[in-house]
């Protein structure tokens, strides 16, 4: 009986959704819209709920005392504070841009580097393992695209700036994300439909 | 010697003997010879030898020690019975069983006749010189007539008179019970010598109500017939008290058959010879022609008649019954001998029963005197016409008429519903009317109700009777029904309930007329269990196997580190650093900035030039701390130029981490450009829901967000001329994903109407963003540091993006030397293996 509501309710909201993109119906588009505007405060909810999951997940592996559960402790005693200041402060205080800007800033951005280091090393290294044809071209694909991309200290390739790099870029690589797109398209009318007709239920059910 | 063979044991005995060593029977049967009707030859020179048949020995059991006793007239008669009965068995072996069915009965009844006049002549003339002439003349005729389908005709119009001849006699006999002493209205012993002979024609029947008038009337009966009565009653009280024995029932009834005479045969002698009493028999028929005319008018003898057809009928049945089962295989016989000997057994007494409720009434009784006595008057008139069968009476001809076609309809119907029904006589008096119906009739009708629900006969007990072993032949003839009885198989269709009302009624396996032929039961539930065997699993533990290592990494060998290799990426480690920071400190501007603008960016500059000044625009800010130095980059010019033109910004961000980015960027992009003043930004926070929560704030973004960040109503004072998203001069989305700029095009540009949306997106996105650009959707695009520092050399303009060009090129470029060099060291180390390798092979 559970597994029938929840689908029932997926299903028509999603033609109401749906049917108030292609029907200017006042209160059809009034009813799409206030459902929309459910989702929204259910999205916020679950940002909320997604943090309160984070909580219980390390609270218990400190408590378990698991491997890592120091690293927990600092994560649920940042967590806090960064809460009460925010419940006190609200968020776009100067306080809580400074704790962001302090740690969660330079943290993402340093990760990021490291990032890129690591990937550089990876591409030296990369004929290392392996020699075959695959790995070459990765490598000369990648070449072309920096020497085309970044302006050299030396001024720029012409051939690779002005013919290759934008034929690789815009040509293949565009193709490419082109046909991504398709598929995703695809995918999503397909998804959209499936659970439209109740075959998928990615909220809940068999 | 001749030797012969016994026709009784098989075996051989000389010729000369009469009688067999070994069984006593008779080797050389006695033939009568039709001129004198004497026995021909006693010495065995007959002319025909009895031929003897399976299914005539019953007929011919008689013991031993009782052939000696009888008379050389009477074993004369008998012989010529017995092989006028054989030619009619052979004439009859060929046809097939239904036929044989059919023809049965009637001969039967000529051979009772005819046998129990045999036994009435012995009984009453043990001595051959004794017997009257009266009787010799009935043997010769006998002897001169074989048993032909003609003289069975005439033989049964002597049975349907005994049946008349009953009647008055079974009320006489009735009426003596109930007033003993009396002497009964009839005096003439020959009617009820009639009766008796007639009565002992039927089996089983009850003889206690038939001895009354012989006692009576034993002054005026004959010593013989009182013999005769005497081993009458005998043979039927042994029937009865010999019950439990099938096979012995039927030798006796047999035996009775054979020593009761017809009275049609006796019809066909001179009259002149025969004696009062048996003048009566012939006559009795004929001159009930007259009564038949009288009772026409009372409308009495009508319903009479019925019952006498009804009578004849059921005996009939019953006879056919008899003979029908008693000759045939077990397994052609109904369910059991036992039950069918019973079933015959309640049948006659209830026909009996009936008979004799029949002949209660004094009225009936007196009428049959009147009748008898009229016909003592025109004895010599009737006499003659008696001889010639076609003097038959018209009323008795209708009544054989009538008898031919239901003795049709009994064979065709099952013989216990034929005999049940005439037994009871309901259905024959239901056609009369109701006013017709004497008392004693309806009273009649009242016992036959009651009859019906008497209980049935107790079975007969055959415990004692050893089972026939029937040929392999007959065996292997056998339905499958019997065999399944036998092996103990129940048959389900057996077991079916038998129809009981509708047109169906009395079959059997009808399907029901109910829904649900199978059954509405559930169904039973099979195991879902995967049976296997150990093969199987072996090979399933392997396939599992087999997939484990697929989905598994390649473990990584790692490679022997080597000293000098530390000292390479330090080396390389503080090159790359000293490339990437020294640039940004020292403040060089060695790389010369592009030559050539990007259409995208130009578009887009060409999209911020034609918005009006003051004009509100919306700054999506959704992409991740660690981007913020590509996209601030790339993005500050534009802003810069933004709020140069005195744009109302409106800060969203589908990112919690959104928000905070977009004040650093608004303070970093103010700093850099050093931008005086209060800027026009209203940050509207952070926006849930993904793209539902885009499409809505597209639909209606005040109802979504009525509040800033900080607290203000946005709505009324800096957007208040904002009431929906086509209300903006322009988006603008930064973003790092290709994903969230795919969401905010499909949700928010059909809302947006004529006004463009720009993007300002990282380096990496750009492939997976440029089509929606070439496709119109997006009016303009600027793409990473180095599309910020073209857009900042558009407006000439120090910003962010030049401050790291240099340091962006360098670093970039020592990763391309690096990349290469990296690439050549590890080709040449492979092409050095290789060569080592050839070296060694060789």
């Amino acid at each position: 009986m559970k597994h029938i509501l929840s689908t029932s309710i997926a299903i028509v909201t999603g033609l109401i959704v749906l049917s108030g993109y292609f029907i200017d119906f006042p209160g059809l588009v009034d009813l799409r819209r206030l459902i929309l505007d459910w989702a929204i405060i259910l999205g916020g909810v679950l940002i909320f709920m997604g943090v309160i999951n984070l909580l219980s997940v390390n609270l218990n592996r400190f408590n378990n005392k698991q491997k890592g559960g120091t690293y927990s402790l600092v994560l649920i005693l940042a967590m806090v504070v960064t809460l009460l200041l925010g419940f006190i402060y609200r968020p776009g205080h100067p306080v809580m841009n400074f704790i962001f800007n302090t740690f969660q800033l330079p943290v993402e951005k340093s990760l990021m580097a490291l990032l890129a280091v690591t990937l550089l090393l990876a591409g030296t290294r990369l004929l290392r393992q392996q020699i075959n044809l695959f790995s070459v071209i990765f490598l000369v694909t990648a070449l072309i695209i920096l020497l085309g991309t970044v302006p050299l200290p030396f001024g720029e390739l012409p051939f690779i700036s002005n013919l290759i790099k934008p034929f690789i870029a815009q040509v293949l690589a565009a193709a490419g994300a082109r046909g991504i797109l398709l598929g995703v398209a695809l995918a999503t009318l397909t998804t959209g439909l499936r659970i439209l007709v109740g075959v998928d239920r990615p909220y809940g059910g068999k | 010697m001749a030797e012969i063979r016994c026709p009784m044991c098989g075996k051989t005995a000389s010729a000369e003997l009469e009688v067999c060593p070994h069984c006593q029977a008779r080797l050389k049967p006695l033939v009568i010879s039709p001129e004198s009707g004497e026995s021909q030859n006693k010495s065995g020179e007959s002319e025909k030898l009895p031929v003897p048949e399976p299914g005539t020995e019953g007929l011919n059991a008689v013991p031993a020690e009782s052939e000696d006793s009888i008379p050389g007239w009477l074993s004369n008669l008998r012989d010529e019975t017995d092989q006028s009965m054989a030619e009619s068995t052979d004439e009859n072996a060929d046809q097939p069983l239904e036929s044989d069915l059919i023809s049965q009965p009637t001969e039967v009844v000529a051979r009772k006749v005819t046998d129990w006049l045999a036994g009435l002549d012995g009984a009453a003339h043990p001595e051959e010189e004794a017997a009257p002439s009266w009787l010799k003349g009935i043997s010769e005729i006998r002897s001169d007539e074989a048993v032909s389908p003609a003289n069975i005709a005439e033989e049964n119009n002597g049975m349907a008179d005994d049946l008349l001849d009953r009647l008055p006699a079974d009320a006489a006999s009735q009426e003596q019970e109930s007033a003993p002493g009396q002497l009964p209205s009839e005096p003439e012993t020959g009617q009820y010598s009639g009766v008796i002979s007639r009565e002992e024609d039927l089996p089983l029947t009850e003889p206690e109500i038939e001895e009354t008038p012989f006692e009576d009337t034993k002054e005026a009966t004959p010593d013989w017939l009182q013999r005769l009565q005497a081993e009458a009653q005998e043979i039927a009280t042994e029937e009865i008290s010999v019950e439990k024995d099938q096979a012995e029932v039927r030798e006796i009834m047999e035996r009775d058959t054979l020593q009761i005479p017809s009275p049609a045969d006796e019809s066909q002698g001179s009259g002149s010879d025969l004696p009062d009493w048996l003048q009566d028999i012939k006559k009795q028929p004929s001159t009930l022609e007259e009564p038949q005319a009288s009772a026409a008018e009372s409308g009495t003898l009508d319903w009479m008649k019925d019952l006498r057809v009804e009578d004849s009928l059921a005996e009939d049945v019953e006879q056919k019954a008899r003979i029908d089962f008693t000759n045939q295989p077990d397994f052609i016989q109904p369910e059991s001998v036992d039950e069918e000997e019973t079933l015959q057994i309640s049948e006659t007494g209830r026909i009996d029963e009936l008979s004799s409720k029949v002949d209660e009434p004094a009225l009936v009784v007196e009428q049959a005197s009147e009748q008898a006595a009229e016909t003592l008057e025109h004895e010599d008139l009737l006499e003659g016409s008696l001889l010639e069968t076609d003097s038959t009476p018209d009323w008795l001809q209708d009544v054989e008429a009538e008898e031919s076609i239901p003795a049709t309809q009994a064979d065709a119907l099952p013989v216990e519903d034929a005999g049940q029904e005439l037994a009871a006589g309901i259905p024959a008096m239901d056609h009369l009317p109701p006013e017709d119906f004497p008392d004693w009739l309806s009273d009649m009708r009242e016992d036959a109700a009651v009859l019906e629900g008497e209980p049935p006969v107790e079975e007969q007990d055959f415990s004692g009777v050893e089972r026939a072993e029937l040929p392999s032949w007959v065996e292997a003839m056998k339905p499958v029904e019997s065999m399944m009885e036998e092996a103990g198989i129940i048959d389900e269709e057996l077991e079916q309930v038998t129809e009981s009302t509708g047109p169906l009624a009395g079959l059997s396996g009808v399907l029901p007329a109910s829904p649900g032929l199978g059954g509405l039961r559930k169904p039973v539930g099979s195991s879902i269990n995967l049976v296997t065997t150990d093969n199987q699993n072996r090979q399933s533990a392997l396939l599992e196997t087999l997939l484990e290592t697929e989905t598994k990494a390649a473990e990584l060998i790692p490679p022997h580190q080597q000293p000098h290799m530390r000292t390479l990426r330090w080396i390389f480690s503080l090159v790359l650093i000293l490339a990437l920071v020294f640039p940004m400190i020292a403040g060089l501007a060695y790389v010369p900035s592009p030559s050539l603008y990007p259409p995208e960016l130009v578009a887009a500059r060409e999209q911020l030039f034609k918005l009006p000044v003051g004009s509100p625009v919306l700054l999506v800010f959704d992409y991740e701390p660690a981007y913020s130095g590509e996209l601030e980059a790339a993005g500050s010019p534009m802003v810069g130029n933004l709020l140069f033109s005195g744009a109302r910004l409106a800060i969203l961000s589908t990112l919690p981490t959104g928000p905070v980015l977009a004040d650093n960027f608004i303070a970093t992009t103010q700093k850099i450009l050093d931008l005086q003043g209060a800027l026009q930004v209203t940050n509207l926070g952070y926006l849930s829901g993904g793209a539902s929560g885009i499409r809505a704030f597209s639909n209606n973004p005040i109802l979504v967000l009525p509040e800033a960040m900080d607290g203000s109503l946005p709505w009324q004072e800096t957007l208040q001329d904002v009431k929906s998203l086509a209300d903006f001069g322009a988006l603008i989305v930064l973003t790092d994903d290709p994903e969230v700029g795919r969401t905010w095009i499909e949700q928010a540009v059909p809302l947006l109407g004529q006004k463009p949306m720009l993007m300002i997106i990282s380096a990496q996105a750009e492939p997976m963003l440029r089509p929606y650009y070439e496709s119109g959707q997006l009016k303009g695009l600027v793409t990473g540091l180095a599309g910020g520092k073209a857009y900042e050399q558009t407006l000439a303009l120090q910003g962010i993006g030049g401050h790291y060009w240099d340091s962006f090129s360098f670093g970039l470029f020592l990763a391309e030397l690096s990349l290469i060099c990296g690439s050549i060291w590890y080709i040449v180390l492979y092409l050095r293996k290789q060569k080592s390798a050839g070296r060694e092979e060789e």
